[in-house]
């Protein structure tokens, strides 16, 4: 279903969406960057900051995600519109819709994102173990010395 | 009688006795080399190592020639086991699980592409059940795309340049592999 552009969402305003730990990527001098992977989605869901509502209210019930904002004219200068999408748990909710992963179009768009509220969810890894289902992958690497690079052959990885 | 003659070497004879001196130094080296054809051969062995994610195990068997793992090894496993444990709606905006067959394209894909000496990629999930592989290194974005029902694509660009490439991943190995060199 497409969306047709609302004039009525002026260029300045931010468009709220939030950031899972998994598309941060701390950098060497601890910065947190994301990945262009946050934006990909053609039906990408923000929300509106607007009505004097606390940008952070974004992310009230979303412990360890973060909140990032692109202005409704940045995703427009790349051939987006920008429609609203009310939903009955968030009333906000605006869709940026246009295709995006192609034409370097989901970099432009992190590109022009900034942060309002970055979780420090993603520097630890949830180390544990047991599990109950199990399945295996099978791999065919290639021996190395007939491929050039290859690293490894007859890889498996099986999940207990 | 002069002092050359009887405490020195002539000039002549230090040639004669290096030239003596190589000779056998080159025998020797030449039979090790073929003892060496003879008898060393690489030997494939099986190798096993546990990874853990969100509470669960995960063991990779693979076989190789028993080299040292190279530095991305660990890293690039565990980034390809995360994604197998996200939770549903991981994103919180109603994203499934991982597709497998695409965790074990790009693992492949990676097995045939970096050296030893290659930097780690970062494995990023996507809200369609696919992932990325991104590098942000020395002014070069490089993202390779494994996503559902799509043809896998690298994009690269260059931060200084404003130059940026995209192409689909076949038939474009060798452009792949000179990009990463320059990561290095």
């Amino acid at each position: 279903m497409p969306f047709d552009d609302d004039p009525s969402i002026s260029g300045d305003e931010n468009l709220l969406r939030r950031i899972a730990a998994s598309w941060i990527h701390w950098d060497e001098n601890g910065n947190p960057n994301i990945s262009s992977a946050a934006f990909k989605d053609e039906y990408l869901s923000v929300c509106l900051a607007r009505d004097g509502r606390p940008p952070a209210d974004a992310i009230r019930n979303y412990a360890g995600y973060g909140l990032a904002a692109i202005t409704a004219a940045h995703a427009r200068a790349l051939n987006q519109r920008v429609a609203r999408d009310p939903l009955p748990e968030e009333p906000a909710h605006t869709i940026v819709y246009g295709r995006k992963k192609r034409g370097g179009i989901v970099g432009a768009l992190r590109d022009g994102a900034s942060w309002i509220v970055f979780s420090s969810a993603g520097r630890t890894r949830t180390i544990g173990g047991g599990g109950f289902w199990r399945t295996s992958l099978e791999s065919s690497w290639i021996p190395g010395p007939t491929q050039g690079t290859s690293f490894a052959s007859c890889a498996t990885l099986v999940h207990h | 009688m002069p002092d050359s003659e009887t405490a020195e070497l002539t000039l002549q004879e230090r040639g004669i006795l290096a030239t003596a001196a190589s000779a056998a130094y080159l025998d020797h080296f030449s039979k090790a080399d073929r003892s060496g054809i003879s008898v060393y051969q690489p030997v494939a062995v099986c190798r096993k190592r546990k990874y853990y994610s969100r509470g669960q195990e995960f063991l990779i068997e693979w076989q190789d020639y028993g080299q040292p793992l190279p530095a991305w090894f660990d890293p690039l496993v565990q980034g390809f086991v995360d994604l197998l444990t996200l939770p549903a709606n991981w994103d919180s905006y109603g994203a499934g699980s991982v597709e497998p067959n695409l965790v074990q394209e790009a693992m492949n894909l990676m097995n045939n592409l970096l050296v030893p000496s290659s930097p780690v990629p970062r494995v990023v999930p996507l809200s369609s059940g696919g992932l990325q592989l991104e590098w942000h290194r020395k002014g070069i974005d490089l993202e390779i795309v494994f996503d559902r029902g799509e043809e896998p694509f690298f994009n690269s660009r260059n931060r200084v340049s404003g130059e940026e490439v995209e192409q689909a991943l076949s038939g474009n190995d060798h452009l792949l592999r000179t990009i990463i060199g320059q990561l290095e």
